[in-house]
């Protein structure tokens, strides 16, 4: 659950507690007060009814007890009755004028006659006779609450005033005024209970916004945007942690920065002393095979078969010509270029050496040297390929890769690079067949980055396709969303890649590492399908790949083509 | 008459190399070390060709292409540059400032003979053919 949902609900319970407990205090101090109120009132009704009463009895007057007594009932709707009696019971003057000078025969009577001072008495109603009036509501014998008060003349009790309120009218004035009272309440608390909770969604959101850049901003930086910065300026620990935040993103871009300089500069620096190292190799080759020709073509032109030429060596060896003849070779195989001769030697015929042999001494350490700067060679090119790797990544991490496309034939490039590795398939006994599709249109791309991309995608698929496998390279026509592309899929019948290693197969130094144990020989470095990644990507094209484990991968790119 | 070459590196290891594959091939041979120090040579010398690093400390290939350009007498002196690496970048400058041709590091010795010898002879050819 989100935070803000989270902290919305919490202020909001916290808000309807506080608001229901203040409304619920509001309501019963209220009601008390009401009952206090209420038994207030009844108390001064019956001592103004004995004071009355008194001046009544003093005056003799019977006609304003008369009029007090209905006075009082007409101005009190809950008082039923209203009357002095004397202190033997007999009623002096009644509400109900047919009750005069009637016996007094109430169940509340002879409390309220011994009484000192202001009684108050619950009572039912035994039947109809206290009053006509009392059965009004009929069915149920009503129920009264009963106050009297002896009126003394001097020493002498001389009446007891007594008035009788309804328990029906009183309940009821109650709930009416208490339902007023809630009606009351009730409207201020919604008011304040929706005030409360817009409060607490601003507070909420208030809290919940910053947590939520911080949140972004973490996956941002996550995804490696080192250049994403916090704005939250707010003194809380929020603030802190933000400007925490922004210190650290800050110090994983000088690392990163520090990263790829160092990468680039360590890179150039090993480039140069490594194209010497390269260069001298070949340099002392071309040395060794000059020195060999001069020495064996006279030999040979002499018509001395040596032992060498039968067994199929020494002719490739020292006819392999003067340097500039193997130039061509070489640069158009340069995967295949610093192979040594003497590679087949290894596989069992170790013994060739024999002393038996050895009348031709200085030649054989000649072989064995050869041997040593081919050797050489082909681990200077492939540290040199691993540092052009490396240079190209840093490059696409700092957007300096250079890609300049332009309007270009796409056949010539495909064809080169699948001629390219045809004898090298061939060595590794892997069928490598190339098919294109007739009046492809031009693509718009860099000829050599392309070049490169091709490399990485055919050189990948001959790395894990097994002896007796196929790469079968297409290019062809196809209607992307983005309007006509060319697209080149490279497939081959090896391990194939695991769905769950298909996503970051393109990340740098990624390898599939069961896979890679299999690879027999050289290994990859892991930079050349990030590489491939970003020049099709800078190309406007996409690059993907279908897998099937045991089955077989296939690449796939596309290129943008030029409309005729 | 043997054709003189200049060749200009900081790094020692490229000079002896280039002097040990190009020596064998009947040139004569000059070295300089830097960009200045190769331009303080050619103040009394007119080699035929002259390869250059692009670089180097002090005076880089770039800066002493442009200056021997500038130059009446070295004017048409062909240059062949030297990088470390194929780059386009590097190698248009390289044309714009006028050298001749170039050659990346690390380079295959049959390869430095051939360029050296299609620079120099179209040079000849051109020295051959009056202007007009």
């Amino acid at each position: 659950m989100k935070i803000r949902t989270q902290l919305g609900i919490f202020s909001a319970l916290l808000v309807l507690l506080s608001v229901g407990g203040v409304a619920s205090f509001l309501y019963y101090s209220g009601k008390k007060a009401l009952f206090r109120e209420m038994e207030a009132k009844q108390k001064a009704t019956i001592e103004q009814l004995a004071q009355i009463g008194r001046e009544a009895l003093l005056m003799k007057d019977d006609l304003l007890l008369l009029n007090y007594v209905n006075l009082i009932k007409k101005t009190t709707p809950a008082v039923v009755y209203a009357f002095i009696e004397s202190p033997k019971g007999r009623i002096l003057a009644h509400t109900d004028p047919m009750l005069i000078d009637a016996k007094d025969d109430t169940p509340a009577a002879e409390p309220a006659l011994r009484s000192e001072g202001i009684l108050r008495q619950d009572y039912i109603a035994k039947s109809g006779l206290e009053s006509p009036s009392y059965n009004k509501s009929g069915l149920e014998s009503p129920s009264y609450i009963d106050f009297s008060n002896p009126i003394y003349l001097g020493k002498e009790k001389a009446a007891v005033a007594r008035v009788g309120f309804s328990k029906a009218e009183l309940d009821g004035m109650i709930s009416r005024s208490l339902a007023e009272t809630r009606t009351r309440i009730m409207g201020v608390a919604a008011v304040n209970l929706l005030i409360g909770l817009f409060i607490a969604l601003l507070i909420a959101t208030a809290i919940s916004r910053p947590v939520q850049a911080l949140s972004a901003g973490a996956s941002e930086i996550g995804k490696g945007n080192f250049y994403y910065e916090l704005e939250i300026k707010s003194k809380s620990e929020i603030g802190h942690l933000a400007s925490t935040f922004n210190e650290m993103a800050r110090q994983l871009k000088e690392l990163d920065e520090m990263k790829r300089d160092f990468v680039s500069s360590v890179t150039h620096e090993l480039r140069s002393p490594l194209a010497a190292i390269d260069s001298y190799i070949s340099m002392m080759m071309n040395q060794m095979e000059t020195q060999i020709v001069k020495r064996e073509i006279p030999r040979l032109a002499g018509g001395r078969a040596t032992p060498f030429e039968k067994k199929g060596e020494i002719p490739r060896l020292a006819c392999g010509g003067p340097p500039l003849l193997q130039k061509g070779n070489e640069g158009k195989y340069p995967v295949s270029r610093g192979e040594p001769p003497l590679l087949q030697k290894g596989k069992g015929e170790s013994g060739e050496l024999s002393p038996a042999k050895s009348a031709y001494g200085g030649r054989e350490i000649e072989i064995i040297w050869k041997d040593n700067f081919a050797r050489i060679k082909k681990n200077t090119v492939r540290l040199s390929k691993f540092i052009d790797d490396l240079l190209d990544v840093s490059k696409i991490e700092a957007g300096k890769l250079d890609v300049c496309p332009e309007e270009i034939e796409y056949e010539p490039v495909i064809r080169d690079m699948v001629e390219l590795f045809t004898p090298k398939a061939a060595e590794q006994g892997i069928d490598l067949s190339f098919e294109m599709e007739k009046d492809l249109p031009r693509v718009l791309g860099d000829a050599n980055r392309l070049k490169q991309v091709i490399t990485n995608l055919v050189g990948n698929a001959l790395k894990f396709t097994p002896s007796g496998g196929g790469i079968k390279v297409r290019a062809f026509l196809s209607n992307k969303e983005g309007g006509r592309m060319v697209e080149t899929a490279v497939s081959d019948t090896g391990f194939g890649i695991p769905e769950d290693k298909i996503e970051k197969i393109f990340s740098k130094f990624e390898q599939v590492k069961e896979h890679r144990d299999k690879v027999k020989g050289q290994k990859g470095t892991g930079l050349g399908l990030a590489i491939a990644k970003a020049i099709v990507e800078m190309h406007s094209g996409t690059i993907w790949i279908k897998s099937r484990v045991n089955e077989g991968t296939t690449f796939h790119f596309t290129l943008p083509a030029v409309e005729a | 008459m043997a054709e003189k070459i200049l060749i200009v590196d900081d790094e020692e290891d490229y000079l002896n190399l280039l002097r040990l594959i190009l020596a064998p091939e009947g040139y004569e041979i000059k070295t300089a070390c830097d960009g200045e120090d190769a331009l303080r040579q050619l103040d009394g010398f007119q080699p035929d060709l002259m390869i250059l690093d692009v670089n180097m400390p002090r005076l880089d290939g770039h800066g002493v292409c442009k200056k021997v350009r500038e130059n009446t007498r070295l004017k048409k002196l062909p240059i062949i540059m030297l990088t470390v690496r194929s780059n386009e970048e590097e190698e248009v400058r390289g044309l714009e400032n006028g050298s001749d041709d170039y050659i990346t590091k690390p380079f295959e010795p049959t390869a430095l003979v051939a360029r050296v010898k299609t620079v120099l002879r179209r040079a000849a050819k051109k020295a051959r053919t009056p202007q007009i």
